[in-house]
């Protein structure tokens, strides 16, 4: 018999621990998932125990073919053109700081190539170029933001 | 409705209603986090081998350096994005990375690969690696 627990319909459903406690997510008597004291989630979900994942903060698949647009996305208010095969990402919530990871993959064209030229706390300039170094236009262009 | 999942300091904000998942693990506040929803690791070389995986059931050789890799549980829509990396042990300089591209094969089943060399020759790779994020 599984037990239901309903949200409040105004102030919705919380879970609390003390100072020093962590929330533990168990089943069959283990620890199936965690929220630590610092903020960390962990789960297994096929990584042999339960770790730390880490966030990926932003992503944006880019039709940069012609008027650039969105295909789909996730904290990314907009795709500026700033030149041909060159886009600005920008986020709708800052990063934290610069340090963040970007990964820029591109449809196969000819020998193409991705770069990233400039970052901020609240987007990133990125370019697709082919042989020679000109700018290509793709669709679509994966960017992915982990921090 | 949300749900507030307090640990004093972790995650507070659990925003069913939104499908949002907010949690700081070193953002440094709690922000969404988006979902790598598939991943492999895979020798495309010789008979095509899953070294590891999550929700990938089989990769499709269709040729050298052509690779489709199929999903367990299908993507919504075909808008997801793919992140992609080769390296070839054989090449001039050792184990050289290459260029890893998606191919025009999108379905919410299946996503095309193809590697290619500094040549831009199509070409079998050893280590093959592959995220999705949707």
């Amino acid at each position: 018999m599984a037990t239901i627990i309903n949200a409040d319909t105004s102030d919705g459903l919380k879970l609390t621990s003390d100072t020093s406690g962590q929330i533990d997510f168990q089943s069959a008597g283990s620890t199936k998932a965690t929220i630590d004291t610092s903020g960390n989630l962990k789960f297994n979900s096929g990584f042999g125990s339960v770790g730390t994942a880490y966030g990926v903060r932003a992503w944006v698949n880019i039709d940069g073919v012609g008027t650039v647009g969105i295909n789909a996305s996730g904290n990314v208010s907009s795709i500026t053109d700033v030149g041909t095969g060159a886009y600005r990402v920008n986020f709708t919530n800052a990063m934290p700081d610069t340090n963040f990871v970007i990964s820029v993959t591109t449809r196969v064209h000819s020998y193409d190539r991705t770069q990233i030229t400039a970052r901020t706390t609240t987007s990133c300039d990125l370019g697709g170029f082919a042989l020679g170094g000109s700018g290509a236009d793709y669709d679509p262009v994966n960017v992915i933001v982990v921090r | 409705m949300a749900i507030t999942l307090d640990g004093t300091t972790g995650i507070t904000t659990a925003d069913i209603a939104a499908t949002t998942l907010t949690v700081n693990a070193g953002f440094g506040s709690n922000a969404t986090a988006y979902g790598v929803r598939a991943w492999v690791n895979f020798n495309g070389t010789s008979t095509v081998a899953i070294r590891d995986s999550e929700n990938v059931s089989s990769i499709t050789d269709n040729g050298t350096g052509d690779y489709t890799v199929n999903f367990t549980n299908s993507m919504p829509d075909i808008n997801y994005v793919t992140n992609a990396f080769a390296a070839f042990n054989n090449h001039v300089g050792g184990n050289g990375c290459l260029g890893f591209y998606t191919s025009n094969l999108t379905t919410t089943s299946a996503r095309g690969v193809v590697a290619r060399s500094f040549n831009n020759t199509a070409i079998d790779a050893t280590h093959l690696a592959l995220s999705i994020v949707r």
